[in-house]
């Protein structure tokens, strides 16, 4: 098999997955879809690399959520940045369950939110989002806890409330 | 929180795949394709544009270690020959290593700047990580360029010996040791240059990224040594990556300044510099001379301010005389509370009310936290502070949130008064809260202080080895509302 006939059996593989994680983390197809599509362009472009890593999927997952962390953070002020431009506009389909699992979504932090997406949907432990994001297990925990006592909330009430413990 | 919600939850997120299914992806051919027009472009213009993402989450490195490759490549013969290392002419190694003081002892290399030994220079070995086994890096190749692609980079003077490589992960790395007459000078020379060119592009309005992360004083190596990291705009970026991320390691010690520059692409440099590559390089450089000049080495961070205590907010000594968390060494600038980055109000209780909404005219959260954040376990207390218009409605929110405690019941999990106080002006109530399922304890207290309301909060992982007892809480509470008094 060939490289180009590897890359393209990962992508045809993953790209759904990655894409629906995505989606998760994002809030955003629109957004969701371009971080996809750009993580899999890296993949191929150091595919030597990421053929042989362990997980692939993971890595062009954890690609992908980095172009959209930095997208967020492009300025140098993301405070300013986010208040000239706001959050990026919910293209969310009109199924309310939908858009409301993606608005609470995105009305938790954005590591609680990665958290939540990698545990409750990918499937992973504590330890292994603490592999693959970088944080401390316990941070891990603090998160998943406090994620998901705030999407109970934000899933059975309207009532806005604190998202708790989280560094912005 | 019982399972069936965990379950809900599970739903729900697989049933989001429903909304991916309209989405087009643009196929694998579509993204080889825009690999392939970003290479062409990296290739005609030379320039660096931002392709490289390293997958430290993946594999497991530290940002220390981001440009590393596996397998290391010879480095060019840009050097002259290797010269035999000498003794030195004042030998000055000491039994514990400590590094001279006083007047300097050179390694003896030579003169001209063209007898470095080879032994001297650090080896792609030395920049690998310790990865594990499976683990992949970016692969190095030996380069003859003097001098990386980074803006204000130290360039290797015409005459020194270097050496260079880089990594097809946009990685570049090079290492010069000049020799001078005038160490002290030269080695200041470059630190300022490299500092006044990158504040200078600070200032720039074309250019909205290069700027210095973080410097350091390094002691133990060498007569003198710094570090520093900086971000350095891309010329040519892409729709997401921006910057390099740019570390410069100097030391100087007898008459040579010894400048390790390496970098790539790099979005975030949260963790503080580590000292290891600075020791490295120093110990390399003496060694090919047959002298030793690291000792104990230590980092002080010069580019910012200490915070230290703020009047009104808990003090650092306090933190730590009421938890015994030795390790809370720093609190960080206070920040507005309600932010817009998530739900207002009072984010360390988890109670839905928020004291903006009540009347507050002051709302800020301050956190109180390790040196390095990135530790193995993290630990901080977070504070919160309301100042109100009077006490009386300082008094009410504060007993609603009480009361909102006292009825907090979150699919089974329980908040627990653990003790409370009311003596008038002053009241306080601590509460405790733990998720077994994830191993996470949440303990804090709400201390009301005339007209001001004060949150204190501590997360314990069941992983690590401490507790916070209600005793203690009751202390930092009343070590808070102290505070608050203080302020009047």
């Amino acid at each position: 098999m060939s490289r180009e006939d590897e890359f393209d059996a990962f992508y045809n593989a993953s790209n759904r997955r990655v894409l629906h994680q995505m989606y998760a983390m994002t809030g955003n197809l629109a957004d969701a879809q371009e971080c996809t599509q750009e993580a899999f362009a890296r993949a191929w472009q150091r595919w030597k690399t990421v053929s042989q890593a362990d997980n692939p999927e993971a890595w062009v997952r954890t690609v992908a959520w980095r172009i959209a962390a930095s997208r967020w953070r492009k300025a140098k002020n993301a405070v300013t940045a986010m208040a000239r431009h706001g959050t990026p506009e919910n293209t969310a389909p009109p199924n309310p369950d939908h858009v409301a699992l993606v608005t609470a979504l995105r009305h938790i932090p954005e590591a609680q939110r990665r958290a939540i997406v990698l545990h409750h949907l990918v499937g992973m432990s504590v330890e292994e989002i603490s592999t693959e994001t970088g944080a401390p297990t316990g941070t891990i925990k603090a998160r998943l806890s406090r994620g998901r006592s705030a999407l109970a909330k934000l899933l059975t009430d309207d009532t806005s409330i604190a998202t708790g413990g989280e560094q912005p | 929180m019982t399972d069936n919600f965990d379950n809900e939850l599970q739903q729900r997120l697989n049933s989001l795949s429903a909304d991916t299914t309209g989405t087009h992806m643009p196929g694998p051919h579509a993204a080889r394709r825009r690999a392939a027009q970003r290479t062409r472009n990296q290739i005609t213009t030379g320039a660096l544009a931002g392709i490289a993402v390293l997958a430290i989450g993946v594999i497991g490195i530290t940002q220390d270690q981001m440009f590393t490759a596996p397998e290391p490549a010879e480095p060019t013969d840009t050097r002259t020959p290797t010269v035999s290392p000498t003794t030195p002419d004042t030998p000055d190694e000491t039994d514990d290593a400590t590094p001279p003081d006083g007047d300097p002892t050179p390694p003896d290399g030579g003169g001209g700047g063209d007898d470095i030994p080879d032994d001297a220079f650090m080896t792609v070995e030395d920049i690998t990580p310790d990865g594990e086994e499976g683990d992949v890096f970016p692969e190095w190749t030996a380069t003859d360029a003097r001098q990386t692609p980074f803006d204000c980079a130290p360039v290797a003077p015409d005459g020194t010996d270097y050496s260079a490589y880089e990594n097809d992960g946009d990685g570049h790395f090079l290492q010069f040791i000049e020799e001078t007459e005038d160490p002290v000078a030269r080695f200041s020379q470059i630190r300022a240059d490299l500092e006044r060119c990158v504040r200078d592009l600070e200032q720039s309005d074309e250019d909205q990224y290069t700027q210095i992360s973080q410097t350091w004083n390094v002691s133990g190596i060498g007569d003198e040594a710094w570090m520093a990291n900086y971000f350095d705009q891309m010329e040519q970026p892409d729709d997401f990556f921006v910057a390099n991320l740019v570390s410069v390691r100097m030391m100087r010690t007898g008459n040579y300044v010894n400048v390790v520059i390496q970098g790539g692409p790099g979005q975030d440099d949260n963790a503080n510099m580590d000292t290891e590559d600075s020791a490295l390089s120093g110990e390399r450089l003496c060694a090919a001379f047959g002298t030793e000049c690291v000792g104990e080495v230590a980092a002080e961070q010069t580019d910012r301010e200490p915070i230290g205590d703020i009047d009104g907010w808990l003090r650092v000594d306090d933190v730590v005389a009421a938890t015994g968390l030795e390790e809370i060494v720093e609190g960080t600038e206070p920040l507005e509370a309600n932010d817009g980055g998530g739900p207002p109000g009072w984010a360390l209780t988890y109670l839905p009310l928020d004291p903006e909404s009540a009347g507050a005219t002051f709302f800020q959260r301050r956190f109180y936290q390790q040196s390095d954040p990135t530790g193995a376990v993290y630990l901080s207390v977070d504070q919160e502070i309301a100042e109100f218009p009077d006490a009386e409605t300082a008094r009410a929110h504060y007993e609603d949130m009480v009361a909102a405690a006292e009825s907090y019941n979150d699919d089974g999990r329980n908040l627990e008064n653990t003790s409370s106080v009311d003596e008038g002006n002053r009241a306080i109530s601590t509460w405790r809260e733990e998720d077994q399922e994830f191993g996470i304890t949440f303990v804090f207290g709400i201390a009301l202080q005339g007209t001001a309301i004060t949150v204190v909060n501590h997360g314990i992982d069941s992983a690590s080895d401490h507790d916070v007892t209600a005793d203690q809480m009751m202390d930092l509470l009343t070590r808070a509302a102290d505070r608050l008094s203080e302020e009047g």
